[in-house]
């Protein structure tokens, strides 16, 4: 079962690649601030599955900070980019 | 058995995440990209707390930070991608010269200073007030 979980973990740390990519060649700046999204959503996943696979649970404290403050970091670069303020 | 559950529900995940990041180069459009990387994200993510909810037990630590992860994305994915949209649709980021439809550009270019964008007073939309036609 942990070789599965270990397996999917490094899949989805390999396809980070994909939206680092964007994030460096992304022509606007939604480009990037949405490259830098799925970036933090597929690092969550892989630390989630990482914690699964090594069977250490306070691993799972990282993937929550990142569950959380990833789309709470969007929402604000949205918020400044719309209002010119925080 | 539930090796198999696991196993299958991970690669369903993880061919999403691929299908994610695929959209994100592949498309031609910040708008197109919004849309194809944040539903095949959360499409990708569901799985694989599912997957680590079977495999570890509803009861466990996994398993409850899994449901708790799981229903943060659900919630906050499609907010914080509206939000950016939002955002860039009014920074005037012009859409693929392909696309044929602009529906929200009058409800939000048009009439800027109506009662959609009520609590900003600096949009610089311009001082004529509700001359819609």
């Amino acid at each position: 079962m942990s070789q599965v979980f270990l397996a999917a973990a490094l899949a989805e740390l390999v396809l980070t690649v994909l939206p680092l990519w964007r994030l460096a060649s992304g022509p606007t700046i939604g480009d990037r601030i949405v490259a830098v999204n799925l970036v933090a959503t597929q690092s969550m996943l892989a630390v989630f599955l990482f914690a699964a696979a090594a069977g250490r649970d306070i691993y799972l404290g990282v993937a929550l900070w990142l569950a959380s403050f990833s789309y709470l970091g969007t929402m604000l670069w949205a918020r400044y980019l719309e209002r010119g303020l925080l | 058995m539930r090796l198999v559950v696991v196993a299958a529900l991970l690669t369903i995940g993880v061919g999403f995440s691929l299908t994610a990041g695929l959209g994100l180069i592949r498309m031609p459009d910040v708008y197109t990209r919004v849309h194809s990387s944040t539903l095949a994200a959360v499409l990708g993510a569901v799985p694989v707390f599912l997957a680590l909810v079977v495999g570890k037990g509803p009861i466990s630590r996994y398993g409850g930070e899994s449901l708790l992860a799981c229903i943060l994305v659900l919630v906050f994915a499609p907010l914080s991608a509206h939000a950016l949209l939002r955002a860039t649709y009014r920074g005037r980021v012009p859409l693929w010269s392909g696309a044929k439809v602009d529906q929200p550009r009058d409800r939000l270019r048009g009439k800027d200073s109506g009662a959609d964008a009520g609590d900003e007073p600096d949009s610089g939309a311009g001082p004529e007030p509700q001359a819609r036609g």
